[in-house]
């Protein structure tokens, strides 16, 4: 609403939202002898849209770190990611007079799709009327898989879950690869604009210490593929014949090793594409803004039954 | 070997919206207005919010952002917030730069809790003159937010009531400023005769009679009203009621608040109350430690050389006001810039005691010359003794119309004076547009205050939020060249 009220927002209910799917698991005991394995597969698929919002439909948007980050609309996705779309870079100067371009774009800087303009039909200017929706965080399915097995005593067990589909929307990137000199880098820029014979990757644009043509806004840049598998937990165990312990006054002695969150397999440049820095509200989901790495956890320990 | 596979789930899950009345609720966390504004208590308590907004970010909290930092005088911190503030020192402004939006949201919401009072005030009972007294703060509160917003954006909204609902929200366009202007002069004019000319024990802080009469003053020398401002500042400057600390340093203090130089302050009280200032530990150098304040400092707002050498010889100002190093526990000195003028020891960082200057007496001799010298230049009038004022206290020999020999000097010599008096005060961008030197002294220092583009007159008024244009985009337009 608009904030001259004195008021950001209202709380009422006001929308429908639509969460409509399927879940499937399955729990199989693949061998039972002395060699035992057990598998549980579970997927899951959810597609999710928004019915209707407020009294005249207007869409919501939501900012996080830097302001507006995500547009939640009718007929869409909760919090759909809303900035530019990026073409590439300039290559040139004659690339840049052929293309749309914001009021102090270089050759070098990001080249944006322009989409549209103060009457919604593009106007050959690079400005706040050509944002879109460039992504969001809902996955297309989310799957986990466990197997145990067993033989004589030992124990083996791995979890491996993973997403396939959806984005992130990597903020913190707005940071490590900002250009402007003022800060350390990530080794990605390497490979940016340099000129038009060393034009680099094609997406970074040039190194400037006071950023032009809106490069630094947000756009498709900085949204990532937010897929991933995970072996989320691998555990090792042995249990001492029970025969042996008996005499000892215990029931089972069973020693054991275990690792937390030992791989991730992924294109995300952040270091966990399961980040969401705020959760908060549903609308803002899938925003990585500096989020910390989970830990990778190594457990050993001795269970005693008496 | 045996292989069983077992089924144990299919799980088919369709969800549609459950039953209406199930989910459908009213909020039941937020506290309702229909039980409040009934006693003389509640007013108090809505009015000491409507003084609470003074020390949002947008408002006075983060002034620096919008007075200081797009002038000569200071340039932002070069890490945090990778290019907002940048945006507003070199002037190539995003619609969506979030200390716009801050700009709006905080000033907006200082509004709406003044309108709110003056709403319902007269539905309570409250004895006279108390009743009066307590509409002029408000309305005075009232004047200082649309005249930060009316300054900083141009033509505002003007919304001079309580908004019932959402719906009418998007009723209001952009007023002329010159409307807004009116409006502000009006709720001044309102204020005058009902605020008292001082306060004691807990009510020290609240809006006086001089406070509205100065800031009447200052409104009325930003529409080049001279004649009024000149009237209405001498009123101010004949109360009786101010005069200049000798010690330039202990008007910024956090001992000595609220003290003879006061005309008007945002207040601020350290000790883990959550109403402390966050200035002293935003303006200390970064990774300083506790070199030069407790806790450490944000590096922002750092005076520009050109600041720095615009200070006189022996201004007693200057070692008062910035800094160009710092000396560690261990004896080695670091070379950083920043403001010095408000430091304190606080116990938690963000947590001083330093009131915040929005008017004080300095600020109206030195308005009240600039309106003498503009109504007709004196040679060594009135004005000049206005002007000697504050220069004796910094230590600095008197002005006469040998050196200062016509009204256009004069005007130098004010806009001179004001620049090293009040920095690192939010006063330095709005003096320069109001005096239309701002066009003519940024290009003139571009290249060293790093302004790459050509500025212009839409330079000088700020963007409208681009999320306020989106959300009514019939209603609010966006300012000329952005």
């Amino acid at each position: 609403m608009p904030t001259l009220t004195g008021f950001r927002e209202v709380v009422q209910n006001l929308g429908k939202v639509e969460n409509k799917g399927w879940e499937f698991a399955v729990n199989s005991k693949n061998l039972t002898g002395a060699f035992g394995w057990n598998t549980s597969v579970n997927i899951s698929f959810n597609r999710n849209k928004v019915l209707a919002l407020g009294p005249n439909g207007d869409p919501i948007r939501s900012g996080t770190g830097i302001g507006e980050t995500n547009i939640t609309m009718i007929g869409q996705p909760l919090g759909n990611f809303f900035g530019y779309r990026q073409l590439g870079v300039y290559r040139d100067q004659a690339d840049l007079d052929a293309s749309p371009r914001t009021n102090n774009s270089r050759p070098g800087d990001v080249k944006y799709a322009d989409l549209g303009g103060p009457n919604g039909v593009p106007d050959g200017i690079i400005d706040a009327n050509d944002r879109t929706m460039i992504g969001n965080n809902q996955p297309d399915f989310i799957y986990g898989l466990t197997n145990s097995f067993s033989f004589r005593g030992i124990d083996l067990g791995i979890s491996i879950q993973g997403v396939q589909g959806g984005e992130i929307l990597n903020l913190s990137r707005r940071f490590y690869e900002n250009l402007e000199g003022n800060s350390n880098n990530l080794t990605t820029v390497l490979d940016r604009w340099r000129s038009p014979e060393q034009p680099g990757n094609g997406i970074t644009p040039r190194a400037n210490s006071r950023t032009t043509g809106l490069n630094n806004a947000l756009s498709t840049r900085w949204v990532e593929d937010a897929s991933y598998l995970r072996i989320q937990n691998l555990t090792l165990g042995y249990s001492l014949p029970s025969a042996l312990m008996s005499k000892y006054l215990l029931q089972r002695v069973r020693v054991y090793g275990s690792v937390q969150n030992l791989a991730t397999f992924t294109r995300y440049l952040g270091y966990n594409p399961e980040t969401s820095n705020y959760e908060a509200t549903a609308l803002t989901a899938g925003v990585d803004y500096g989020a910390y790495p989970v830990p990778r956890t190594l457990t050993f320990g001795v269970n005693l039954g008496f | 070997m045996r292989t069983k596979i077992y089924f144990t789930g299919v799980a088919l899950l369709f969800f549609t919206a459950c039953g209406e009345n199930f989910i459908d609720r009213k909020p039941i966390s937020e506290v309702a207005t229909t039980n409040f504004y009934r006693t003389a208590d509640d007013i108090r308590i809505a009015i000491s919010g409507t003084y609470a907004a003074l020390q949002f970010p947008g408002n006075f909290g983060q002034l620096y952002v919008a007075g200081d930092i797009p002038s000569d005088d200071t340039y932002p911190a070069v890490s945090g917030s990778v290019t907002d503030q940048d945006e507003f020192d070199k002037f190539y402004l995003r619609t969506t730069n979030p200390f716009l939006l801050q700009r709006w949201n905080d000033a907006y919401r200082g509004i709406a809790r003044a309108n709110a009072v003056l709403d319902r005030i007269d539905g309570v009972t409250i004895s006279e003159p108390l009743k009066s007294r307590y509409a002029g703060e408000v309305k005075f509160l009232r004047a200082l937010y649309y005249f930060n917003l009316v300054r900083f954006f141009g033509d505002v909204p003007l919304v001079l009531k309580e908004v019932a609902n959402q719906q009418e929200g998007y009723t209001y366009g952009r007023t002329p400023a010159a409307e807004v202007y009116a409006q502000i002069e009006k709720d001044l004019l309102e204020a005058v005769p009902v605020l008292d000319p001082t306060y004691s024990g807990a009510n020290v802080g609240r809006a006086t009679s001089g406070a509205a009469r100065a800031l009447l003053g200052k409104v009325y020398l930003t529409q080049r009203k001279f004649p009024q401002a000149a009237a209405v500042l001498k009123e101010v400057v004949e109360s009786g009621v101010y005069d200049l600390l000798p010690d330039y340093r202990s008007v910024f203090s956090p001992d000595n608040k609220n003290h003879r130089e006061s005309v008007f302050d945002v207040q601020y009280l350290g000790g883990g109350l959550g109403e402390g200032n966050p200035l002293p530990n935003a303006f200390a150098p970064e990774n300083s430690g506790n070199n030069v304040i407790a806790f450490g400092g944000g590096g922002n707002n750092q005076p520009s050389r050109d600041l720095e050498n615009a200070y006189e010889p022996g201004d007693l100002r200057k070692a008062a006001s910035l800094a160009t190093s710092y000396t560690t526990a261990t004896g080695s000195v670091v070379q950083a810039r920043y403001s010095r003028k408000f430091l304190d020891n606080p116990a938690a960082v963000n947590d001083n005691n330093n009131n915040f200057p929005v008017i004080r007496y300095a600020d109206v001799l030195l308005m009240y010359a600039e309106a003498l010298n503009e109504v007709s230049y004196q040679p060594n009038g009135e004005a000049f003794g206005l002007l000697n004022r504050v220069r004796r206290r910094a230590g600095l020999g008197d002005l006469n119309s040998t050196r200062v020999p016509n009204q256009q000097a004069f005007r130098d010599a004010i806009l001179q004076e004001r620049r090293v008096e009040l920095a690192f005060e939010g006063h330095r961008w709005f003096d320069l547009v109001r005096t239309g030197k701002a066009l003519e002294v940024l290009r003139a220092k571009a290249g060293d205050i790093g302004i790459k583009t050509t500025i212009t007159e839409n330079n000088l008024v700020f963007p409208i939020p681009q999320s306020q244009i989106d959300i009514n985009p019939t209603m609010i337009r966006q300012n000329p060249g952005y």
